[in-house]
């Protein structure tokens, strides 16, 4: 009994200190100041463990056909090369301004992106459909279809070997 | 100094247990390897960034697709085309045809490319390509080469299809 | 007004050398690439590889494709085809006609030609006489100053 009212008591103060922090206004949401390294970290590390159990069953199909590269090419460059860039573009209002900042996906990530091909795509399939909250990627599967998202995802894959020139012709919509 | 004995049991014992906690909860981290069915896929990119072979890229998707009109959008007017024995020395010739029956022959196959390559010199452009066609079709079974040949001209900023032949 | 006149008449005459001039190098080139064409008929016929080698630039990726099949690079073609025709068969008789040459490009320096074939062989091996009708693509590029083949296909099928 005794304990019962203690764990009451804790969580009414928890619920007090929780609406005081929310109705305070200290918490600063401005998205040009960062957080400190320890949300940060907290934030990327929860994200990114949420995708990856998210997308762990998804079936990556064959990203190597030139009919997945023309779609993928032509909605890339109107639907993500304004935030994610572009051979040739390395950086826009929207990459500067949005925060957390988009992956540059015009570079290589190799160095620091861990996974193997397949599980980059079921990420980047699963990213492209659903979104991620608050960050300002939509869910690009409420009205593209699974076909369209796999096209963007093979394109991905390319992106970065790509020239100027070479992406041009790939994304030109004729 | 029992009560410290077992101060230190009980520290190294909560240590082992969290240790083990966030051996379990943390992500393995694999090494990054290529994709083993990539090494043998044949490498379209070349061929779709250059604006030429895109054209016949697309022209190859849309007789697949039986998209008529996109099909016929990307051959010149006074295109020649030969086939199976044939010449047929206009896009209309040809779209009102003969491209009707490749579309519907080329629906029922696997159509696999082999080999192909683009070559562009200024306004003219050639494009050679090789393709493996499985499956069956009208009740007989399909396993062939074919063989494609194209010359490309860019006019007003645009390629057409001016010939082609192809054979197997 | 006589000043108007031999102007006028002065810039006829210097517009038709032009233009005549023009057609005789048209001319010229047609005439070269269907000497080249000969050249390559005299070389399969008589399975000498001379007329390829001379005619044809060479290249990595060069093809030259018959059919369902083709040759890759020169030597091959040369080498596995041209020549070994020359003992696997009795006779060959090639012909070309209704020879059609496009010029392209704005210095006309690319240029392809299709035509009309016929070929007529028989079999040392077998005995066996062939008679077949097709058609040919020949794609040519000018290589200081003459007329290189870079491409072949040929397609035929029994003349019945």
């Amino acid at each position: 009994m005794k304990a019962l009212k203690i764990l009451l008591i804790l969580m009414l103060l928890g619920g007090a200190s929780a609406a005081t922090v929310m109705y305070s206004g200290i918490v600063n949401v401005a998205a040009d100041e960062p957080h400190s390294d320890i949300v940060y970290w907290l934030l990327e590390e929860t994200r990114e463990a949420s995708i990856k159990k998210s997308a762990q069953h998804i079936k990556v199909p064959d990203l190597e056909s030139p009919e997945l590269l023309l779609m993928g090419g032509a909605d890339y460059e109107y639907m993500c090369s304004s935030c994610h860039l572009k051979p040739g573009l390395e950086e826009s209002d929207m990459s500067i301004g949005l925060y957390p900042q988009p992956p540059n996906l015009s570079i290589s990530h190799e160095t620091h992106q861990h996974g193997t091909d397949e599980e980059l795509a079921r990420k980047n399939f699963w990213v492209i459909k659903h979104g991620i909250k608050a960050s300002g990627m939509p869910a690009w599967g409420k009205t593209h279809s699974d076909e369209r998202i796999w096209a963007m995802v093979a394109f991905i894959k390319r992106l970065p070997t790509l020239t100027p020139e070479q992406y041009q012709v790939l994304t030109a919509i004729d | 100094m029992r009560k410290d004995r077992n101060k230190m049991k009980n520290i190294s014992i909560m240590l082992t247990t969290v240790s083990l906690m966030f051996l379990t909860m943390s992500n393995v981290v694999t090494a990054h390897t290529s994709d083993g069915n990539s090494a043998n896929k044949r490498d379209e990119l070349p061929v779709l960034t250059s604006s030429a072979g895109k054209v016949v890229m697309q022209f190859h998707q849309a007789i697949q697709a039986n998209d008529k009109s996109k099909a016929r959008g990307f051959l010149a007017d006074n295109v020649i085309i030969y086939e199976g024995g044939r010449v047929e020395r206009s896009a209309d010739d040809y779209a009102n045809h003969h491209m009707l029956a490749d579309m519907k022959y080329l629906a029922q196959l696997e159509v696999k490319i082999l080999e192909h390559e683009v070559r562009e010199v200024g306004q003219t452009a050639f494009s050679m390509s090789r393709t493996k066609l499985t499956g069956e079709f009208k009740g007989k079974e399909v396993n062939s080469e074919g063989m494609e040949s194209m010359v490309l001209l860019k006019k007003d900023g645009k390629w057409k299809i001016a010939h082609i032949h192809w054979s197997h | 007004m006589r000043k108007f006149i031999a102007t006028f008449i002065a810039l006829i005459i210097s517009i038709s050398a032009v233009a005549h001039d023009d057609r005789d190098h048209s001319n010229k080139d047609k005439k070269a690439i269907v000497d080249v064409i000969k050249s390559i008929k005299y070389g399969w016929e008589n399975g000498d590889g001379l007329p390829f080698r001379r005619n044809f630039l060479d290249f990595e990726g060069a093809r030259y494709i018959e059919g369902g099949g083709q040759n890759a690079g020169l030597d091959s073609l040369v080498e596995h085809h041209v020549e070994p025709e020359k003992d696997a068969l009795e006779y060959l008789k090639l012909s070309f006609s209704e020879i059609e040459v496009h010029f392209e490009g704005e210095d006309k320096s690319f240029a392809w030609a299709i035509a009309d074939t016929r070929i007529k062989g028989k079999v040392n091996k077998s005995g066996k006489t062939f008679d077949k009708k097709g058609f040919q693509t020949f794609l040519f590029r000018k290589v200081n100053g003459n007329w290189k083949v870079v491409h072949t296909h040929s397609s035929s099928r029994d003349n019945k």
